[in-house]
């Protein structure tokens, strides 16, 4: 799915049908409902290589749309905010209206794809710890990776947007690897894009399906994902339709309890003395650190809370901050906030 | 007459003041952070000193953020009298009750010594009939006095200085500023006068025998305002 | 680690082998720091017993009764190993362990003293950063807690340059019918372990202190607990609210060794037993090992004995003050301390095993070789102006205001004398006055162990006195090196002799103390060890207020007496090490004679009525006592030393900075003179020196005349020179 925004405009179409705006992507229409809601149309067809090659697929459509609900409903359930809310049939949701930002992220846990590609590694590599990366929606130069700084000097996203965009994504897939453990799926890699609302929230948002995730059976390593249409191993349509019958066969969500960590870093204004700043400097110029200009002490203060990094935790952590952990005559703030990986989860990757 | 004591956990001045006050033929009552229903049956309160949840974060941060300290402006608009001593004035900065802001030393050290503070002209009725030149320890490791330069302007203008470090002839100089407090300032009020917040100990000046009383004059001012 | 012996003891009384949860436990007890095994054996040389004591050696705190049943409790300790190591932790956990001590008894605390000694602080920059971190430590601890820090002492010698000596005093106050003991006499009732959560702060802390230091020793910073001062003041007002509401059967702070010391000697006191489960500790980290809780020295920690009628209303006091707690066990008559985690045996071991049946090792004594060293020559002088001046500006006898404004001396509004005069000098409840010393000189218990350590504790007597006060009890602190190594060990017997011997001469009775041995290390293959350090710990009363001593001239025109008599002897004094390096020689003899008529004829000129003024004569001898007079209200004073005796016959510098005990100066106004001279007449030796004068000067008739400025700025830079820049 593609929309217009005001950095983006690639090759979606835009119609005028009774009244409503209709967007047609590759493989979704998007019909604006009103000011704050979308209806959202899961077509059959399906596409690669910026839609050089493109074919349609019977049932694919309600089975990436069934997928989408199946996965936006259990984000949610772990407390994420996604742009999704009901179901109008099966091959149409109905969704909250937002700008889609014109970068999206890609989480691997396993090197594949364009990775591979791009560096020319082997596929099948698991990654210590979850790459980010982060891709410019632009088919003409074939959505070019782009790095965080880039993304915000440009002003595509903004500062804070880069933070939560990737403490969200981590998040989802720390969520995302367990679901699919339990139905004995191997995630490999998947693709989120991101939405504004006019409040200024980020929301999850487009589609989570076979199409924008690489899966491979745990066992055998067999593809069960959208390569099985790029690399033309066949039978598409089962193997999506596994997918969503084993997503439904799930009986209780496993147990996981997240957690964001908020760093903040307060500091004396410039403008203010620093007494023990200035006590710090003479002592280490008497030391003999001749290089040293001037010290300034701040402190620091790390926040755990048991949420996952959203709009809302952000603009909470803003608040402690300015109202409680510092004093705006005198101090200034940063901060930062992260997803919090598992205990278990660290310990995990130390010991590989 | 009911006077409210705060008594935060860190408070340690509580009991001193309560002492004061006995002198004076006062007893106070020890207000508690979730005591703040009681205030609405206070005539005054005095916010005493000490280190209010540690002053961790810091001092008075955590304080003004209790129960009490949310009722403590409907408590100073209704026209009701506190005295803030020592980390009682940090936590009235840190309310916004009164402007400005105490924060390190300049010596970057814990300072406890006897000094002289000068009564600055004042409208205030917590500040009539004191010695012009008054002998009273600190006690503080956050007590520099800060505010921007319009800040402290609109201090000077209203009047609302109520006392600055002196030196025992009462000049204003800066070696008889203990900790930088800009312009010496000790102690401020609210435009009304009917808030004080100081640094140095008024009931630590009290008591003949401790070396000083003449602090004491606050507190029979405060105890005469509530019986007009 | 156990020795030998000390493993096959437990072999032989256990039958069995320990396991790890026990070997902690007695690795933990029968450290030096917890059983005291070289230095109880001493005990016996002390005297105990006065009738105002109420409690003696034994718990926290050693009770004295003042009359009218007020009774005030005294504690001493030392922090040094901890504060070697993170000075600024290290302090405030000192400080936070003796004030649990004294509450331990159900004591409000009203005050705390510090003696602390460094190194070389004109030279060593070590030295410089430890004085400014304890004194931070100390500071931040105390002033949170809201005691004011009210006295002490602060030393500097080379000999502390590596091995730091922190020791903490305490005073609190406590109703007779209110006391609280350290014991577990009542079957069936619980025991409420509350305050600070348990982490793994400090396991093996007594291990450590009872260890040498060695370069090696920062790789153990974790043995090092970090106080919270916040924790410790809630602490204080709600165990100070149980005690209030009679609800404690027994109760004692957790120190070295944790919890198993804490119900071990509670139940070894009471004669009883006790049964814990460890899975009701509040644990900081959820992955603490049973034997880690067993051991751990967490601070602001208190474990009370509740009988079971009282502990709903425990429990809601704490509850209300949003305090963590746990019921963690009850008490015994099995004689034996148990303790499960989640239904498994921990241990279970015999009390007096835990408590007293360590085997006493054996500790040989040897006079050290040092004190056989060669005679010296002592240089002549050239020019005494300089010698004074050098005097005054060396950092044992100058100011130490740089130190004690950092201390809140005033909070609780009862100090009336506070740091900076002979003693502190607090007001009671019920009007009366306390004054308290804190003294040791070091460099005469190092000279010799016996008489340094007795005129050490007469000096801390006469700073009482000079203050108006009647010494009534002491705690001690004794610091030492390694009793394994023969000489050190001597230094230690001999000094705890002197200290007994005084205690029974002058009938003032020891009411607890601590012993902290080891404070001596090789560094770099050189043995570095501290001067010997009895710290003395004294409390007197002033019944009357209007009898306080005030210690610096009040009036123009007074006359100024010297009591006791100049004996000369320059050996140990500050003038020789400080002007000239010196550091040898045999001391002045301690003598109990001099000393009680000096002390008599100050008690009665007060008593009568006739003393302005007074100050003992002690370090840097009588220039230095006189200068520091004239200091305060800058009034001056004029010698005329004509008559002399002792002028005639001594040289200047001997009469001048010669530390001889028992010798106060004291002021007295003219219209006294006589009759003050009747009254002492052939019961003391005394002379007139001279008045006070009008010019601030200290003058000597056609000797010395020097502006009082001058010396007063020599006195006051010295610490702060080196500390602020």
């Amino acid at each position: 799915m593609q929309i217009q925004t005001a950095n983006c405009l690639h090759y979606g179409v835009k119609t005028g049908i009774f009244a409503l705006v209709t967007y047609s992507g590759k493989a979704k229409d998007v019909v604006v409902l009103n000011d704050k809601e979308v209806q959202i149309i899961f077509r059959d067809s399906i596409s690669a290589f910026d839609g050089v090659k493109k074919e349609e697929l019977a049932e694919k459509g309600i089975i990436n749309c069934l997928t989408s609900v199946k996965l936006f409903e259990i984000l949610d359930e772990y407390g994420f905010n996604t742009h999704f809310i009901s179901k109008i049939s099966d091959s149409k949701l109905l969704c909250k209206k937002v700008t889609i930002l014109p970068v999206e992220v890609v989480c691997r846990n396993i090197s594949a794809g364009s990775f591979c590609r791009r560096y020319g590694f082997e596929e099948g590599i698991k990654f210590k710890q979850p790459l980010i990366e982060f891709f410019v929606k632009d088919d003409e130069h074939h959505d070019p990776l782009i790095t965080e700084s880039v993304a915000v000097q440009m002003k595509l996203i903004t500062d804070n947007e880069a933070i939560l965009m990737e403490a969200i994504t981590r998040a989802v897939n720390e969520v995302l690897l367990k679901i699919f453990d339990l139905i004995s799926l191997q995630l490999v890699d998947f693709k989120l894009e991101f939405g504004r609302t006019t409040e200024g929230q980020l929301l999850l948002a487009d589609e989570i399906s076979a199409d924008t995730m690489r899966l491979w059976e745990k066992k055998t390593g067999e593809k069960k994902d959208k390569d099985r249409y790029r690399q033309e191993l066949g039978d598409v349509i089962v193997h999506y339709k596994d997918i969503l019958d084993r997503l439904n066969s799930i009986q209780k969500l496993p147990n996981y309890k997240p957690l964001s960590t908020a760093r903040v870093i307060i500091k004396l204004r410039k403008s203010v003395l620093d007494p023990a700043g200035e006590v710090t400097f003479r002592s280490l110029s008497r030391k003999g650190f001749k290089r040293i200009e001037s010290v300034r002490l701040g402190k620091s203060a790390e926040i755990a809370f048991n949420a996952v990094p959203s709009s809302e935790l952000q603009t909470e952590i803003e608040e402690i901050s300015a109202k409680i952990l510092s004093n705006p005559l005198i101090e200034d703030f940063d901060l930062t906030i992260r997803h919090h990986l598992e205990k278990s989860e660290k310990e995990h990757v130390k010991e590989e | 007459m009911r006077i409210g004591i705060t008594k935060f956990p860190g408070t340690n001045n509580e009991q001193d003041v309560l002492r004061a006050l006995s002198i004076l033929d006062v007893k106070g009552e020890l207000i508690y952070p979730w005591d703040d229903k009681k205030l609405e049956n206070l005539d005054a309160l005095v916010i005493a000193g000490g280190f209010s949840y540690g002053d961790y974060l810091r001092p008075g941060g955590i304080a003004a953020q209790s129960p009490v300290a949310e009722k403590l402006i409907d408590f100073e608009k209704n026209g009701k009298f506190i005295i803030g001593i020592c980390n009682g004035f940090q936590i009235l900065c840190e309310t916004k009750i009164l402007p400005g802001v105490l924060t390190t030393n300049l010596s970057t050290k814990f300072i406890c010594k006897w000094i002289n503070i000068k009564t600055e002209n004042s409208q205030s009725p917590l500040l009539q009939n004191l010695e012009s030149i008054i002998k009273i320890p600190i006690a503080h490791y956050e007590g520099r006095y800060y505010h921007d330069s319009n800040g402290i302007k609109k201090i000077n203008d209203d009047d609302s200085v109520a006392f600055r470090y002196c030196n025992e002839h009462g000049e204003i100089t800066q070696k008889s500023n203990p900790n930088g407090s800009l312009e010496n300032i000790a102690g401020i009020t609210n435009t009304k006068g009917n808030v004080l917040g100081m640094m140095p100990h008024p009931e630590r000046a009290s008591f003949d025998y401790l070396g000083s009383d003449t602090g004491r004059q606050i507190f029979a001012n405060l105890i005469e305002e509530i019986k007009c | 680690m156990l020795t030998t012996e000390e493993y096959s003891k437990i072999l032989d009384v256990l039958e069995r082998e320990p396991n790890k949860g026990e070997v902690a436990v007695f690795e933990a007890m029968w450290s030096e720091h917890c059983s005291y095994k070289s230095s109880k054996r001493w005990f016996h040389l002390f005297n105990e017993k006065a009738p105002y004591i109420e409690l003696g050696i034994g718990e926290g705190a050693g009770l004295i009764n003042l009359g009218d049943d007020l009774l005030v409790g005294l504690g001493l300790e030392s922090h040094n190993h901890p504060s070697a190591i993170s000075p600024y932790d290290g302090a405030a956990t000192g400080v936070g362990g003796i004030i649990r001590d004294i509450l331990s008894q159900g004591c409000k605390p009203i005050a705390v003293l510090d003696a602390i000694r460094f190194g070389n602080i004109e030279k060593s920059q070590h030295s410089q950063y430890l004085l400014e971190n304890v004194v931070r430590g100390i500071s931040f601890y105390g002033n949170c807690c809201g005691i004011p820090t009210v006295g002490g002492e602060v030393e500097f010698a080379p000999q502390f340059e590596h091995n730091c000596l922190v020791n903490a005093m305490c005073v609190g106050v406590v109703q007779k019918n209110k006391v609280v003991r350290s014991m577990a006499t009542k079957l069936g009732s619980f025991l409420v372990l509350y305050g600070a959560r348990t982490g793994r702060d400090g396991i093996h802390g007594v291990s450590f202190a009872s260890k040498d230091l060695s370069d090696k020793s920062d790789r153990d910073r974790p043995a090092v607990q970090i106080g919270d001062p916040l924790m410790e003041k809630i602490l204080i007002d709600v165990t100070l609210e149980l005690v209030e509401k009679e609800l404690l059967e027994g109760l004692q702070d957790l120190g070295g060794g944790g919890l198993s010391c804490a119900v071990s000697e509670m139940a070894h006191k009471g004669n009883t037993g006790a049964i814990i489960r460890l899975e009701d500790v509040h644990l900081r980290e959820d992955d603490m090992l049973p034997w880690e809780i067993l051991v751990s020295e967490s601070q602001e920690r208190m474990l009370a004995v509740v009988e079971p009628d009282k502990l709903d209303e425990v429990v809601s006091i704490l509850d209300k003050q949003d305090l963590t707690y746990g019921v963690i066990g009850e008490v015994t008559d099995n004689s034996h301390c148990i303790a499960y985690f989640r239904g498994e045996k921990i241990i279970n071991l015999p009390v007096e095993l835990i408590v007293d049946g360590f085997p006493e090792p054996e500790r040989i004594a040897e006079k050290p070789s040092y004190l056989d060293e060669e005679d010296f020559l002592i240089p002549k002088i050239e020019d005494i102006k300089h010698e004074i001046l050098k005097l005054l500006s060396s950092p044992n006898i100058g100011s130490k205001a740089w130190v004690y404004q950092q201390y809140d001396q005033h909070v609780q509004t009862q100090t009336v004398v506070p740091a900076g005069s002979d003693s502190a000098v607090l007001r009671l409840d019920n009007g009366k006055y306390v004054a308290l010393s804190l003294d040791c000189n070091s460099f005469m218990v190092y000279l010799d162990p016996y008489n340094g350590t007795a005129n050490s504790a007469t000096e801390a007597m006469r700073n009482l006195i000079a203050t108006g006060a009647k010494p009534l009890a002491f705690v001690d602190c004794l610091n030492f090196g390694n009793p394994e190594h023969p000489d050190s060990y001597w230094q230690f017997v001999e000094s705890i002799k002197g200290l007994g011997q005084f205690s029974h001469d002058f009938n003032i009775p020891v009411v607890g103390g601590n012993v902290s041995l080891y404070n001596e290390s090789f560094i770099e293959d050189k043995r570095e060890r501290i001067n010997p350090t009895p710290t003395i710990g004294m409390i007197g009363i002033i019944e009357n207020p209007e009898k306080l001593i005030k210690n610096n001239f009040q009036e123009k025109g007074t006359f100024v007496v010297s009591i006791g008599e100049c004996d000369g002897n320059l050996n140990g004094s500050e003038f020789l090490r400080n002007n000239f390096g010196i550091l040898q020689g045999k001391i002045s003899q301690y003598d109990k004679k001099n000393e009680e008529s000096s002390r008599k004829a100050i008690e009665n000129l007060n008593q009568a009525g006739y003393i302005k003024s007074c100050h003992d004569i002690s370090n840097g001898g009588l220039i230095t006592a006189l200068a520091e007079m004239t200091f305060k209200n800058e009034i001056g004073v004029k010698l005329d030393l004509l008559d002399n005796d002792s002028f005639k016959i001594l040289k200047p510098e001997e009469f001048l900075f010669a530390e001889t005990p028992s010798r106060y100066i004291i002021e007295i106004s003219s219209e006294y003179i006589e009759g003050a001279s009747k009254m002492i007449e052939g019961k003391v030796s005394f002379s007139i020196l001279g008045k006070t004068i009008t010019k601030q000067k200290i003058e000597i008739e056609n000797f010395l005349s020097m502006d009082i400025k001058q010396l007063k700025n020599a006195w006051k830079k010295t610490i702060s020179q080196y500390m602020e820049n």
